[in-house]
């Protein structure tokens, strides 16, 4: 007798599965970083986090946002997209660029999962 | 007066003025490639000399009118506004210790020092200082904070963050003295363009680059004088500087070496096309770029009218599509840019065109609407840069009508070979 395992559906990946920290189009060597979030994020909770989380909104440019950390570093935002640009001030020395870039996308994730939580 | 109250723009011609004075936005690339390129027709010592003097006359000229409008009058209200116009200029923050016999200028973060570091410190190791263009606006300065003539002070660079100094210095001296030249101002450019006139997809291009245009308006150096925007060093930086070097470099060719003037009028062609593949390149990969504009299509007719509204956006005149037949033929025309009058301003009229930037730009348009996969988000690296431009020649560029010659426009036919 043959049993056949049980037909098997995919299982459902966890909504924010696919982030990743990756490098940006950029000439300027590891200062634009890039993430890319699901269109249906709540992008205002979102916003109110990042602020919550200590980061100033800049007047936002026609559909991107913009948010400035006390370091000089920038968490530029997308919405209809979903595309996120995490910039690293260019006074990081380049070594440790990639670092201040993982900063920075956990903050994102970290206001994410806030702003998840509160809607 | 603030300094953004110094700021005029000529919407109908897409040209942009500070103090009255032509001023343009390029990024660190073309910068560093300019300047290069100056070097590799003229040997380093005669580069490094032109590009000094035609930052002195470009910095006189602008600093002079800058002084006049805000009613500067002491030496110390003249080097404050100074080094606060070049830093708002995205050159960088330069302090200064000087008399009028001369004295030191200082600056931890100067635009080509900074950014030539950034791009080649950890590949290539330079001899030479880079920054050329602060020596001559800190040559400049100091001559016009104590009312003295143009060319009473020479600037020499002794440390460059490029040759690995923690900061840059320069020396001012006593110099030599040389001859004046009016100032090419708002008043002399007027003179040498035409009435704008509509090309293809005008409406739009006119639309995209009114909204660059305002973008840009908002953009300053930040507390060490530099801009950072679109994945770029950006800076407002004065046509008379890069016109005076590219012509002079080109003069000087034509009267002592002839045969090599088709491969240094190639060089000043290449400047064009790597200002179009970087800093347009990178404007439209920018967040900025799709939260204004949206989603690139990578559509060939779409990337060309993109392309001309950075060129209007940026401060390069009206430029407008004439003629596109896909992968046969654009045609680009202007009826101003920032070339041509310089150049009826200082030599008269040209007996040939001589409008190499936007020849190489037309050209690069071209190839970048027709090549480039934009919607695969490319990495605008060096490597591709070789791959598109140095790879097999598909199109070839010829300027057919030129301004600097008398005629009422300038026209670039870039053919598919």
């Amino acid at each position: 007798m043959v049993i056949s395992a049980p037909p098997t559906l995919p299982r459902p990946a966890p909504p924010f599965a696919g982030l990743a920290l990756r490098r940006e189009i950029s000439c300027i060597r590891a200062l634009a970083w890039r993430t890319d979030l699901p269109i249906a994020t709540d992008w205002v909770a979102l916003g109110h986090a990042l602020e919550g989380a200590g980061l100033v909104r800049r007047a936002p440019l026609g559909g991107l946002e913009r948010f400035l950390a006390a370091t000089g570093d920038e968490v530029a935002i997308l919405p209809a997209s979903g595309r996120v640009q995490l910039r690293v001030h260019y006074t990081v020395p380049e070594h440790e660029r990639r670092f201040a870039a993982e900063r920075l996308f956990r903050l994102v994730i970290d206001a994410l999962f806030h702003a998840l939580r509160r809607s | 007066m603030p300094i953004v109250d110094l700021r005029e723009l000529l919407a109908e011609h897409c040209l942009t003025f500070l103090a009255g004075i032509p001023y343009v936005y390029h990024c660190h690339h073309y910068n560093l490639f300019h300047d290069q390129t100056i070097d590799d027709a003229l040997g380093e010592e005669d580069g490094a000399r032109i590009r000094t003097t035609a930052a002195h006359n470009a910095f006189r000229e602008l600093l002079a009118s800058a002084f006049a409008m805000s009613g500067a009058t002491t030496p110390a209200e003249r080097v404050s506004l100074a080094s606060e116009v070049f830093a708002w200029m995205g050159q960088g923050r330069l302090s200064f210790d000087v008399t009028r016999g001369g004295g030191r200028a200082r600056s931890p973060s100067l635009h080509y020092g900074f950014a030539w570091r950034e791009k080649y410190g950890s590949r290539v190791k330079r001899d030479e200082p880079a920054d050329a263009v602060a020596a001559g606006f800190a040559a400049a300065t100091n001559e016009l904070a104590f009312d003295l003539a143009i060319d009473a002070i020479a600037c020499a660079e002794h440390r460059c963050l490029a040759t690995r100094d923690a900061e840059c210095e320069f020396t001012l001296t006593p110099g030599m003295g040389h001859l004046s030249r009016p100032a090419v101002d708002e008043a002399t450019v007027r003179r040498y363009i035409s009435p704008p006139i509509p090309g293809a997809d005008e409406d739009r291009i006119a639309a995209i680059a009114s909204g660059l245009l305002e973008f840009m308006r908002g953009v300053q150096g930040d507390e060490r004088g530099l801009v950072a925007a679109f994945n770029v060093f950006v800076t407002a930086h004065l046509p008379g500087y890069y016109n005076e070097t590219v012509y002079e470099a080109v003069h000087h060719v034509e009267r002592t070496a002839a045969a090599h003037v088709p491969a240094v009028e190639a060089l000043m062609r290449e400047a064009g096309q790597v200002c179009v593949f970087n800093t347009f390149g990178n404007v439209l990969l920018s967040p900025e770029w799709e939260g204004m504009v949206g989603p690139l299509s990578g559509i060939p007719t779409d990337m060309m009218a993109f392309c001309t509204a950075i060129a209007r956006g940026l401060g390069f005149g009206h430029w407008l599509i004439a003629e596109y037949e896909p992968r046969k033929r654009l045609v680009i025309q202007a009826t101003s840019n920032y070339e041509e009058p310089f150049y009826r301003a200082r030599y008269g009229i040209a007996k040939k065109p001589r409008s190499y930037f936007v020849q190489g730009a037309a050209l690069a348009i071209m190839l970048l609407a027709e090549t480039v996969r934009w919607t695969d988000q490319p990495q605008l690296t060096n490597e591709y840069y070789i791959d598109l431009f140095r790879g097999k020649p598909r199109y070839r560029v010829e300027q057919t009508r030129c301004m600097a010659r008398g005629e009422p426009l300038s026209e670039y036919v870039v053919d598919a070979l």
